[in-house]
C-alpha cells in the first residue's frame, strides 16, 4: 500500500513536471531581427544539424532551409533568383507578394517557423525585421500508386493509398467532388508531429460519430505515431478486445464507399492504411467487390465467407471434442475411417490437432515474413512435405490434416487482414477447451465469445449491429445482398436523418427544399 | 484488480476441474455395435448379453469381436465383457438391439426400461425380435456380410425408410410401452443360411410377444397406424373382376406403388365399442396381369373397387386375429380415451372391451397413374 502511494505521488510530480513543459513551449517566442542572433537560437533549437543549410545571399538577407526537404529546382529558380533580385531594402511583404510560389507565408513566431522548415519550407530572413517569409517549396518523396497488396479485388479499381497524405487526400477528393466533403487536420505526437486528417462528408456522417473522433484525436496526448493502425488501436472503443472496431483500408474505393455510406475516415501521414468507422462485426466480412458483382453471386460469397468463419473457427474444436469425448455423434460409415487413421497417432486429439495448427500457423507466419517469391515456395514445400511427413510417421490422422487445412484455408476469405487475424488466433482457446470439456468447452467458448462482442460498441454503436439489435431494414445488405431496390445507402449504425438514403429520404429532401424557398 | 483476482480464482478452478472429466478417446475404446439379449435360463432372471464390439489395433485395422456372458442387470453383464477385453467398451455406437423370441416372449419390461435408462443409447436405435435365439444369428458365420452390426441397422433402416416394416425405434417402442392403451409392434429378423431377412411382425400384449404376423400383414398395421408416403404392394384380385368369363378362383395379380394413404378413425359407439375407419389411398399401378385397358375409365373403376374390397377384408382379418391376442397395436385404445370425457379407461378395463370391438373399414381407392409404358 504504502509503495503504492508512492508511485502515485511520483506520478503527480511527473505529471506536473510535463505540463509545465508543456506551457514552455506553447510560448510564443519571437524571431529576432539580427541575423546572427536568429541563426544562434536556430541553430541551439535544432542542435546545429548537418543537412541544415544557410545562405547569406546578400549582407542582409539569408536563405535557410534542411537539405533533401525542399525542391531544388523550386528553390533555384524561383526563391533565390527572387531573393537576388529583390531591391535593397525590400521588407518580408514585399517578398511575400513578388514570390510567384503557390504556398508563401509571413511568420513571426520562431516554433512554429522551424516546424514549417521541418516539413520542407525554405525562410528568407531579412536583417532588421522580426518576421520571415516561409516558401513551401517541400519535396514530397514518395512511392507511386500501386495495387493494394493486402485486399485485392478482382473487379473493381486496382489503386491503393501510399504514405503520402497529400496524394491519398487527392485520391479521395478524386473520388468524391462534394464541396460537402470535409477534411479537418490534425497534427498529432509531441516527437514526431505527425499530421493527420479527419475526412467525413457534412450531411451524410452523423454529426455524434465525427464528434467522437474528433474529441478523441485531441485527447491523445502520445509521443509518437508512426502507423495508423496505431492510432486505430488508440481512439477504438475497446482496445483490449480481440476483435477490431475500425476499419483499416489500403483501398481508396473502399474508404470511399464507407464516407458515402456515412462513415468517418482518418488517413495518417506515413501510412498507407486509412481508417475508417464505424465498423460493425458484419461489415469486416463484406468486400467493396461484393457491390460489382450481381446480387445474387455476391450473396452466394458472403454466406461462403460466412460459412467460412465457421469451419475456421469450429471444425477443429469439433474435430478434438467429438474424440475425445462424444464418439456417439460420428456417423456410422464414418467410424471405421476415423478409427483407423488414428489407430497409430499416439497422442489424444488435442494435442495432435494443436501440434499441426500450429505448424499451420508457422508455415503461414513465415510465407509473410519472406520475400513473395521464397514465401510461396516455402508454403507449398512446406504444407506438401510436413503434411505427408506428419501423416506417415503416425504423428497425426490425415483426416485431421484436412480439417485443419480447410480452417487455414477458411480463415484467409476474411477480407480483412484484422479480422482475419482475430479469427486465426480465437481458435486455440477454443481447441483446447473442446479437449478439456468436449462439446460443453466449446459452447462455453462459444457463449463467451458471444456476450463479448454483443457487449463492443463501434464509436458507441452496437457492433453487432443489424442482429443484435435486430434492425430488419439492414438484414438486406449484412451475410447476403439483395438487389439494391431493397438496400439502404446508409446502415442505422451511421445514419443521418438528412443521409445518403435515396428513396426513403426523398419526402425529407424537399421539405428542407421548401423550408430554402419560403 | 478485484475483478483480476476473480477471473485468476476461476481459472484456476476450471484448469483443476479438467481432471474430472472422463475421456473417451475413440482408439482407445472399444465400440459395442449390436446387442443380442436372449434368456439364459427358464427359471430365473438371468439374461444372456451377445455384444459385437469394434476395436482398432495399431496395426491399422479395424476389427470385430464377439462376447456373450450371462448376468441378470445391463451393468453386470458389461463389467464381465470389460474383463474379457482389452480396451474400455462403450456401447454408445450401437444402432440395433436385437431379443430372443423367449425373451420377447418372457416381457421386455425390464430390458426396455434398462435401456432407456441407458443415456449412452439414443433413442433413435432400432429394435426388432429374433426368430430364435439372438445368439446365433449374431454369432453366425455369413459368407457376404462382414459387418453384422452395420448390417442388421441397414437392414431394418432401408425397410423402414421404405415403409416396408413398423418403424421400432427405442423411442416409439418405449412410448407405445408406457402407453396402458396401445401395445407395441416390432419386426422379426431371422437368419436363413447365409442371409438375415426381415421375417415377420411380432405383436404384443403389454410388454410380452403372444402373436406375429407376416411381413406382407404388416402393409396394413402401418396403413392403420399411420400414413403411407410411398408405399408398395402385391395384391390377389378375384379373376373376374375385368372379365366376366373367368373363373373366380383364378387369380387377377396386381402391384401397386406410389402408395399414399390417409386414414381416420371415428368413435361412433362407446359402449360396444365401435369404430368407423376410413382409409383414403392413391396409388398408381405397375403391374396387371391381364390385357384390359387400363387407360378405360370403367376398367380403372372396376379395378379401384376390388382394391378396395381386398383392403378392407385383409384390415378385418387383421384386426380380428389382434383382437383374438388381445393386443392393441393401432392404438384403438387412445382414440377411445381422447375422444370419451371420463371414461376413466385403465389397462384392465381396455383389454376386456378391446376383444368385443367392432371395427368397420371404408376404404377409398384412387388410382392416379396406370403404369409408364415405354
Amino acid at each position: 500500500m504504502f509503495n503504492k502511494k508512492k508511485k502515485e505521488k511520483q506520478k503527480k510530480q511527473q505529471n506536473d513536471q510535463q505540463k509545465k513543459e508543456a506551457k514552455k513551449e506553447s510560448k510564443k517566442e519571437p524571431i529576432s531581427s539580427n541575423r546572427y542572433e536568429f541563426l544562434q537560437s536556430l541553430k541551439e533549437k535544432l542542435h546545429s544539424p548537418s543537412d541544415l543549410i544557410i545562405r547569406y545571399v546578400s549582407p542582409t538577407t539569408t536563405v535557410i532551409y534542411v537539405d533533401n526537404l525542399v525542391d531544388i529546382s523550386l528553390l533555384n529558380e524561383q526563391v533565390l533568383k527572387e531573393v537576388q533580385n529583390a531591391k535593397q531594402g525590400a521588407t518580408p511583404q514585399d517578398i511575400h507578394t513578388n514570390l510567384k510560389l503557390p504556398e508563401v507565408d509571413v511568420m513571426d513566431e520562431l516554433n512554429k517557423t522551424i516546424l514549417e522548415m521541418l516539413i520542407g519550407a525554405c525562410i528568407i530572413h531579412i536583417e532588421g525585421f522580426s518576421e520571415v517569409v516561409i516558401a513551401k517549396i517541400s519535396s514530397i518523396q514518395s512511392r507511386g500508386l500501386s495495387a493494394p497488396e493486402n485486399e485485392s479485388q478482382v473487379i473493381g479499381s486496382q489503386v491503393g493509398f501510399n504514405e503520402s497524405i497529400a496524394t491519398n487526400i487527392s485520391l479521395v477528393r478524386r473520388y468524391i467532388t462534394n464541396p460537402d466533403l470535409c477534411n479537418e487536420k490534425f497534427t498529432l505526437g509531441h516527437q514526431t508531429n505527425t499530421s493527420l486528417s479527419l475526412l467525413y462528408i457534412h450531411g451524410i456522417a452523423t454529426e455524434e460519430q465525427v464528434n467522437t473522433v474528433r474529441q478523441r484525436i485531441t485527447d491523445l496526448d502520445i509521443a509518437d505515431i508512426i502507423d495508423s493502425a496505431v492510432l486505430e488501436g488508440l481512439i477504438d472503443d475497446n482496445s483490449l478486445s480481440l476483435f477490431p472496431q475500425m476499419l483499416l483500408t489500403e483501398r481508396p474505393d473502399r474508404f470511399c464507399d464507407g464516407l458515402l455510406s456515412g462513415k468517418v475516415g482518418i488517413l495518417v501521414n506515413g501510412s498507407s492504411m486509412a481508417i475508417l468507422g464505424p465498423q460493425s462485426f458484419i461489415e469486416f466480412f463484406q468486400s467493396r467487390e461484393d457491390q460489382n458483382l450481381r446480387w445474387s453471386i455476391a450473396s452466394f460469397v458472403r454466406l461462403l465467407r460466412f460459412i467460412a468463419i465457421f469451419i475456421s473457427i469450429y471444425l477443429t474444436p469439433i474435430y478434438v471434442a467429438t474424440l475425445t469425448f462424444h464418439y456417439e455423434v460420428i456417423p456410422q460409415p464414418l467410424l471405421v475411417p476415423l478409427n483407423e487413421s488414428r489407430a497409430i497417432v499416439p497422442f489424444p486429439p488435442i494435442i495432435e490437432a494443436l501440434l499441426l495448427e500450429i505448424i499451420i500457423e508457422l508455415l503461414r507466419e513465415a510465407g509473410a515474413k519472406l520475400p513473395t517469391k521464397v514465401g510461396q515456395t516455402i508454403g507449398i514445400v512446406g504444407g506438401i512435405v510436413i503434411g505427408t511427413a506428419a501423416v506417415q510417421a503416425g504423428i497425426t490422422s490425415n483426416i485431421l490434416i484436412i480439417i485443419v487445412a480447410l480452417g487455414a484455408l477458411s480463415s484467409f476469405t476474411t477480407p480483412n487482414y484484422m479480422m482475419g487475424n482475430a479469427i486465426r488466433i480465437i481458435r486455440f482457446p477454443i481447441i483446447i477447451l473442446a479437449g478439456f470439456w468436449g462439446y460443453f468447452g466449446i459452447m462455453l467458448a462459444v457463449c463467451f465469445i458471444f456476450t463479448h462482442l454483443l457487449r463492443q460498441t463501434t464509436l458507441g454503436a452496437p457492433y453487432l449491429a443489424p442482429f443484435y439489435p435486430p434492425r430488419w431494414k439492414d438484414w438486406p445488405d449484412s451475410i447476403i445482398r439483395l438487389p439494391s431496390t431493397f438496400l439502404s445507402r446508409q446502415g442505422i449504425n451511421n445514419r443521418n436523418p438528412q443521409g445518403n438514403n435515396q428513396g426513403e429520404n426523398e419526402g425529407n429532401n424537399q421539405k428542407s427544399e421548401k423550408k430554402v424557398t419560403e | 484488480m478485484k475483478k483480476v483476482k476473480q477471473l485468476l480464482l476461476i481459472l484456476i478452478f476450471c484448469s483443476f476441474l479438467i481432471g474430472c472429466t472422463e475421456t473417451k478417446i475413440l482408439e482407445r475404446i472399444s465400440l459395442a455395435t449390436l446387442i443380442g439379449y436372449d434368456v439364459a435360463n427358464e427359471n430365473d432372471e438371468n439374461v444372456t448379453a451377445t455384444v459385437i464390439i469394434r476395436q482398432v489395433s495399431p496395426d491399422n485395422k479395424s476389427t470385430l469381436e464377439t462376447q456373450t456372458n450371462t448376468e441378470a442387470t445391463n451393468q453386470g453383464t458389461r463389467i464381465k465383457v470389460n474383463l474379457q477385453t482389452a480396451k474400455k467398451m462403450l456401447a454408445g455406437q450401437t444402432h440395433t438391439i436385437l431379443f430372443g423370441k423367449n425373451l420377447a416372449e418372457r416381457g421386455l419390461e425390464e430390458p426396455l426400461h434398462g435401456l432407456m435408462m441407458n443415456s449412452e443409447l439414443s433413442s433413435s436405435i432400432y429394435l426388432a425380435v429374433v426368430d430364435g435365439d439372438a445368439k446365433p444369428l449374431i454369432e453366425g458365420n455369413y459368407k457376404n456380410i462382414t459387418d453384422i452390426g452395420q448390417h442388421v441397422y441397414n437392414l431394418i433402416d432401408h425397410n423402414v425408410q421404405r415403409q416396408h416394416t413398423v418403424s421400432s425405434t427405442l423411442h416409439e417402442v418405449v412410448r407405445n410401452n408406457y402407453s396402458p392403451l396401445r401395445d407395441l409392434a416390432i419386426p422379426i429378423i431371422k437368419k436363413e443360411k447365409d442371409i438375415i431377412k426381415i421375417n415377420a411382425l411380432a405383436i404384443f400384449a403389454g410388454s410380452k410377444m403372444v402373436g406375429q404376423l407376416t411381413s406382407e400383414e404388416a402393409f396394413y398395421v402401418i396403413m392403420l397406424r399411420d400414413k403411407f408416403k410411398a408405399g408398395a404392394l402385391e395384391l390377389k384380385l378375384p379373376g373376374d373382376t375385368l372379365d366376366q368369363e373367368k373363373n373366380t378362383d383364378e387369380k387377377l395379380h396386381v402391384a401397386i406403388d406410389s402408395i399414399q394413404s390417409k386414414r381416420t378413425i371415428k368413435l361412433v359407439d362407446k359402449s360396444t365399442p365401435e369404430y368407423d375407419v376410413e382409409v383414403d389411398l392413391a396409388c398408381r399401378i405397375v403391374e396387371l396381369h391381364s390385357n384390359a385397358n387400363v387407360g378405360k375409365p370403367d376398367v380403372t373403376k372396376k379395378l379401384e373397387k376390388a382394391i378396395g374390397k381386398e383392403i378392407e377384408k385383409e384390415l378385418k382379418r387383421i384386426v380380428k386375429y389382434t383382437q383374438e391376442k388381445n393386443s392393441d397395436i393401432f392404438g384403438f385404445g387412445d382414440d377411445y380415451y381422447a375422444s370419451v370425457r371420463n371414461s376413466n379407461l385403465t389397462e384392465e378395463k381396455w383389454n376386456e372391451l378391446y376383444p368385443n370391438a367392432k371395427v368397420n373399414f371404408k376404404v377409398n381407392i384412387e388410382i392416379v397413374r396406370n403404369g409408364v409404358f415405354e
